[in-house]
Protein backbone atom coordinates (compact mmCIF):
# COMPACT_ATOMS: atom_id res chain seq x y z
CA UNK A 1 0.00 0.00 0.00
CA UNK A 2 1.60 3.53 -1.08
CA UNK A 3 1.48 6.41 1.48
CA UNK A 4 0.49 9.76 -0.22
CA UNK A 5 2.70 12.23 -0.15
CA UNK A 6 1.47 15.18 1.79
CA UNK A 7 1.13 17.88 -1.60
CA UNK A 8 -0.52 15.30 -3.07
CA UNK A 9 -3.17 14.61 -0.25
CA UNK A 10 -3.88 18.36 -0.06
CA UNK A 11 -3.99 18.99 -3.78
CA UNK A 12 -6.83 16.09 -3.65
CA UNK A 13 -8.65 17.34 -0.49
CA UNK A 14 -8.81 20.75 -2.92
CA UNK A 15 -10.21 19.27 -5.59
CA UNK A 16 -13.24 17.23 -3.37
CA UNK A 17 -14.20 20.57 -2.13
CA UNK A 18 -13.70 22.46 -4.89
CA UNK A 19 -15.89 19.45 -6.77
CA UNK A 20 -18.84 19.51 -3.97
CA UNK A 21 -19.12 23.39 -4.10
CA UNK A 22 -19.50 23.20 -7.96
CA UNK A 23 -22.02 20.56 -7.73
CA UNK A 24 -23.84 22.74 -4.97
CA UNK A 25 -23.82 25.90 -6.45
CA UNK A 26 -26.29 24.79 -9.35
CA UNK A 27 -29.20 24.42 -7.00
CA UNK A 28 -30.95 28.17 -6.81
CA UNK A 29 -33.51 29.28 -4.36
CA UNK A 30 -36.17 28.37 -7.21
CA UNK A 31 -34.96 25.26 -7.57
CA UNK A 32 -35.48 24.41 -3.85
CA UNK A 33 -39.16 26.40 -4.28
CA UNK A 34 -39.50 23.79 -7.26
CA UNK A 35 -38.61 20.95 -5.49
CA UNK A 36 -40.97 22.26 -2.55
CA UNK A 37 -44.20 22.00 -5.36
CA UNK A 38 -43.21 18.97 -6.71
CA UNK A 39 -43.71 17.60 -3.51
CA UNK A 40 -46.87 19.07 -2.66
CA UNK A 41 -48.44 18.39 -5.46
CA UNK A 42 -47.72 14.97 -5.26
CA UNK A 43 -48.74 14.48 -2.01
CA UNK A 44 -52.11 16.68 -2.73
CA UNK A 45 -52.81 14.93 -5.27
CA UNK A 46 -54.46 11.63 -2.89
CA UNK A 47 -56.45 14.06 -0.98
CA UNK A 48 -60.14 14.76 -1.43
CA UNK A 49 -61.43 17.35 -3.65
CA UNK A 50 -62.75 19.16 -0.40
CA UNK A 51 -59.57 19.37 0.93
CA UNK A 52 -57.97 20.02 -2.31
CA UNK A 53 -60.28 23.48 -2.24
CA UNK A 54 -59.72 24.39 1.34
CA UNK A 55 -55.78 23.92 0.28
CA UNK A 56 -56.54 26.33 -2.64
CA UNK A 57 -58.41 29.04 -0.71
CA UNK A 58 -56.16 29.11 1.73
CA UNK A 59 -52.87 29.72 -0.06
CA UNK A 60 -54.77 32.42 -2.50
CA UNK A 61 -56.01 34.21 0.92
CA UNK A 62 -52.31 33.76 2.52
CA UNK A 63 -51.17 35.20 -0.85
CA UNK A 64 -52.96 38.20 -0.87
CA UNK A 65 -52.54 38.91 2.62
CA UNK A 66 -49.20 39.06 2.08
CA UNK A 67 -49.22 40.96 -0.88
CA UNK A 68 -51.44 43.58 0.89
CA UNK A 69 -49.31 43.92 4.08
CA UNK A 70 -46.28 44.41 2.22
CA UNK A 71 -47.43 47.20 0.13
CA UNK A 72 -48.64 48.96 3.08
CA UNK A 73 -44.92 48.60 4.42
CA UNK A 74 -43.73 49.57 1.34
CA UNK A 75 -45.54 52.95 0.97
CA UNK A 76 -44.87 53.38 5.01
CA UNK A 77 -40.91 52.60 4.01
CA UNK A 78 -41.03 54.96 0.17
CA UNK A 79 -42.72 58.00 3.29
CA UNK A 80 -39.69 57.20 5.75
CA UNK A 81 -37.83 57.63 2.25
CA UNK A 82 -39.22 61.19 1.24
CA UNK A 83 -39.08 62.81 5.01
CA UNK A 84 -35.33 61.64 5.32
CA UNK A 85 -34.78 63.20 1.93
CA UNK A 86 -36.28 66.20 3.08
CA UNK A 87 -34.88 66.91 6.57
CA UNK A 88 -31.64 65.91 4.46
CA UNK A 89 -32.16 68.89 2.14
CA UNK A 90 -33.11 70.72 5.22
CA UNK A 91 -29.88 70.63 6.86
CA UNK A 92 -28.04 71.39 3.82
CA UNK A 93 -27.94 68.60 2.38
CA UNK A 94 -24.61 67.47 4.92
CA UNK A 95 -23.67 64.00 6.01
CA UNK A 96 -23.88 63.06 9.19
CA UNK A 97 -23.63 59.73 11.66
CA UNK A 98 -26.90 60.08 12.06
CA UNK A 99 -27.95 60.50 8.62
CA UNK A 100 -25.90 57.65 7.61
CA UNK A 101 -27.50 55.36 10.19
CA UNK A 102 -30.76 56.47 9.43
CA UNK A 103 -30.19 55.82 5.54
CA UNK A 104 -28.53 52.26 6.68
CA UNK A 105 -31.35 50.93 9.02
CA UNK A 106 -33.99 52.61 6.11
CA UNK A 107 -32.33 50.36 2.99
CA UNK A 108 -32.40 47.01 5.66
CA UNK A 109 -36.02 47.52 6.11
CA UNK A 110 -36.61 48.38 2.63
CA UNK A 111 -34.83 45.28 1.29
CA UNK A 112 -36.87 43.14 3.62
CA UNK A 113 -39.94 44.29 2.55
CA UNK A 114 -39.23 43.49 -0.66
CA UNK A 115 -37.76 39.80 -0.04
CA UNK A 116 -41.19 39.61 1.75
CA UNK A 117 -43.07 40.51 -1.09
CA UNK A 118 -41.44 37.99 -3.31
CA UNK A 119 -42.05 35.12 -0.98
CA UNK A 120 -43.84 32.17 -1.87
CA UNK A 121 -45.40 29.88 1.07
CA UNK A 122 -46.07 26.26 -0.08
CA UNK A 123 -47.96 24.41 2.43
CA UNK A 124 -45.46 21.20 4.00
CA UNK A 125 -48.60 17.91 4.01
CA UNK A 126 -48.33 15.58 6.32
CA UNK A 127 -51.60 13.56 5.82
CA UNK A 128 -55.19 15.04 5.23
CA UNK A 129 -55.97 14.24 8.49
CA UNK A 130 -53.31 16.43 9.81
CA UNK A 131 -54.36 19.22 6.94
CA UNK A 132 -55.38 21.89 9.28
CA UNK A 133 -52.36 21.44 11.17
CA UNK A 134 -50.20 22.07 8.37
CA UNK A 135 -51.90 24.86 7.20
CA UNK A 136 -52.14 26.42 10.56
CA UNK A 137 -48.57 26.04 10.59
CA UNK A 138 -47.96 28.04 7.22
CA UNK A 139 -50.34 30.77 8.56
CA UNK A 140 -48.51 31.03 12.05
CA UNK A 141 -45.00 31.32 9.81
CA UNK A 142 -46.61 34.26 7.19
CA UNK A 143 -47.64 35.96 10.28
CA UNK A 144 -44.25 35.83 12.15
CA UNK A 145 -42.33 36.70 8.80
CA UNK A 146 -44.45 39.99 8.58
CA UNK A 147 -44.25 40.52 12.40
CA UNK A 148 -40.84 40.71 12.13
CA UNK A 149 -40.64 42.73 9.24
CA UNK A 150 -42.74 44.88 10.89
CA UNK A 151 -40.50 45.13 13.59
CA UNK A 152 -37.75 46.38 10.77
CA UNK A 153 -39.94 49.05 9.50
CA UNK A 154 -40.33 50.17 12.86
CA UNK A 155 -37.25 50.46 13.78
CA UNK A 156 -36.05 52.31 10.71
CA UNK A 157 -38.82 54.74 11.55
CA UNK A 158 -37.97 55.30 15.27
CA UNK A 159 -34.59 56.63 14.12
CA UNK A 160 -35.59 58.84 12.09
CA UNK A 161 -37.35 60.30 14.24
CA UNK A 162 -34.99 60.32 16.72
CA UNK A 163 -33.08 62.34 13.96
CA UNK A 164 -35.83 64.70 13.02
CA UNK A 165 -36.77 65.47 16.76
CA UNK A 166 -33.18 66.03 17.57
CA UNK A 167 -32.98 68.82 15.04
CA UNK B 1 11.63 12.61 -9.67
CA UNK B 2 10.17 8.93 -9.78
CA UNK B 3 8.06 9.45 -6.57
CA UNK B 4 7.20 13.24 -8.24
CA UNK B 5 6.01 11.76 -11.85
CA UNK B 6 3.88 8.61 -9.53
CA UNK B 7 2.54 11.95 -7.22
CA UNK B 8 1.32 13.33 -10.51
CA UNK B 9 0.28 10.33 -12.30
CA UNK B 10 -2.17 9.96 -9.19
CA UNK B 11 -3.30 13.83 -9.50
CA UNK B 12 -3.72 14.14 -12.86
CA UNK B 13 -6.07 9.96 -12.98
CA UNK B 14 -8.22 11.39 -9.45
CA UNK B 15 -8.90 14.80 -11.17
CA UNK B 16 -10.38 12.83 -13.99
CA UNK B 17 -12.25 10.80 -12.23
CA UNK B 18 -13.47 13.68 -9.78
CA UNK B 19 -14.44 15.45 -12.94
CA UNK B 20 -16.41 12.32 -14.35
CA UNK B 21 -18.52 12.28 -10.97
CA UNK B 22 -19.65 15.94 -10.52
CA UNK B 23 -20.53 15.48 -14.38
CA UNK B 24 -22.48 12.30 -13.03
CA UNK B 25 -24.18 14.60 -10.05
CA UNK B 26 -24.92 17.41 -11.58
CA UNK B 27 -26.43 15.70 -14.78
CA UNK B 28 -28.82 13.64 -11.75
CA UNK B 29 -29.73 16.91 -10.31
CA UNK B 30 -30.95 18.33 -13.81
CA UNK B 31 -32.76 15.25 -14.05
CA UNK B 32 -34.63 15.58 -10.22
CA UNK B 33 -35.56 19.13 -11.55
CA UNK B 34 -37.37 17.60 -14.38
CA UNK B 35 -39.96 15.58 -13.42
CA UNK B 36 -42.66 14.00 -15.62
CA UNK B 37 -45.90 14.62 -13.84
CA UNK B 38 -48.63 12.14 -14.14
CA UNK B 39 -51.90 13.31 -16.11
CA UNK B 40 -54.40 13.54 -13.12
CA UNK B 41 -52.05 16.84 -11.62
CA UNK B 42 -52.97 18.25 -14.90
CA UNK B 43 -56.61 19.40 -13.94
CA UNK B 44 -55.35 20.42 -10.49
CA UNK B 45 -52.46 22.40 -11.54
CA UNK B 46 -53.04 25.84 -9.67
CA UNK B 47 -52.99 24.09 -6.41
CA UNK B 48 -49.94 25.27 -4.34
CA UNK B 49 -49.35 28.29 -6.45
CA UNK B 50 -50.02 32.06 -5.37
CA UNK B 51 -52.73 33.15 -7.31
CA UNK B 52 -53.01 36.48 -7.51
CA UNK B 53 -55.23 38.73 -9.31
CA UNK B 54 -53.86 39.44 -13.05
CA UNK B 55 -55.39 42.78 -13.26
CA UNK B 56 -52.88 45.11 -11.29
CA UNK B 57 -54.35 47.55 -8.44
CA UNK B 58 -53.37 50.76 -8.35
CA UNK B 59 -50.89 51.21 -5.96
CA UNK B 60 -51.23 53.96 -3.22
CA UNK B 61 -48.63 56.77 -3.52
CA UNK B 62 -46.60 58.59 -0.32
CA UNK B 63 -48.22 61.52 0.47
CA UNK B 64 -46.31 64.58 -0.71
CA UNK B 65 -43.52 65.92 1.92
CA UNK B 66 -42.03 69.60 0.98
CA UNK B 67 -40.33 72.32 2.62
CA UNK B 68 -43.65 73.57 4.62
CA UNK B 69 -44.44 69.71 6.11
CA UNK B 70 -44.05 68.95 9.80
CA UNK B 71 -41.75 65.69 9.64
CA UNK B 72 -42.42 65.04 13.43
CA UNK B 73 -46.17 64.92 12.13
CA UNK B 74 -45.69 63.52 8.95
CA UNK B 75 -43.56 60.32 11.02
CA UNK B 76 -46.04 60.08 14.00
CA UNK B 77 -48.53 59.68 11.46
CA UNK B 78 -47.01 56.50 9.98
CA UNK B 79 -48.71 53.22 12.00
CA UNK B 80 -47.29 50.02 10.25
CA UNK B 81 -50.53 48.45 10.00
CA UNK B 82 -50.65 44.89 12.35
CA UNK B 83 -52.83 42.36 10.56
CA UNK B 84 -53.51 40.00 13.44
CA UNK B 85 -57.39 40.19 12.92
CA UNK B 86 -57.15 39.07 9.72
CA UNK B 87 -54.70 36.25 10.57
CA UNK B 88 -57.52 35.19 12.80
CA UNK B 89 -60.24 35.21 10.78
CA UNK B 90 -57.75 33.28 8.63
CA UNK B 91 -57.97 30.77 10.86
CA UNK B 92 -60.89 30.86 11.86
CA UNK B 93 -62.53 29.86 8.59
CA UNK B 94 -60.43 26.27 8.31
Amino acid sequence: MFRLPIPVFITLTFLFIVGCQAAYARVTPEDIVNAKREIYNQIVQRYSSQSQTKLTQTDKAIAQLNQRATDQLDLNMQTQAAILEEYVRRQGGGISDGIENARYWLTYAHEAVAFQAAKIYIFELSSEKNLNKDVLSTISQVQADLNSLRGKVIKSQKIIQQLVKNQ
Amino acid sequence: MGGLTRGLTIVILLSILIGIGIFLVDRRLNQANNLQLPQAIQGISNIGTSQLSTTPTPKPTPPPIGPDSNLEEELDRLTPADFSAEFEHLRQQL
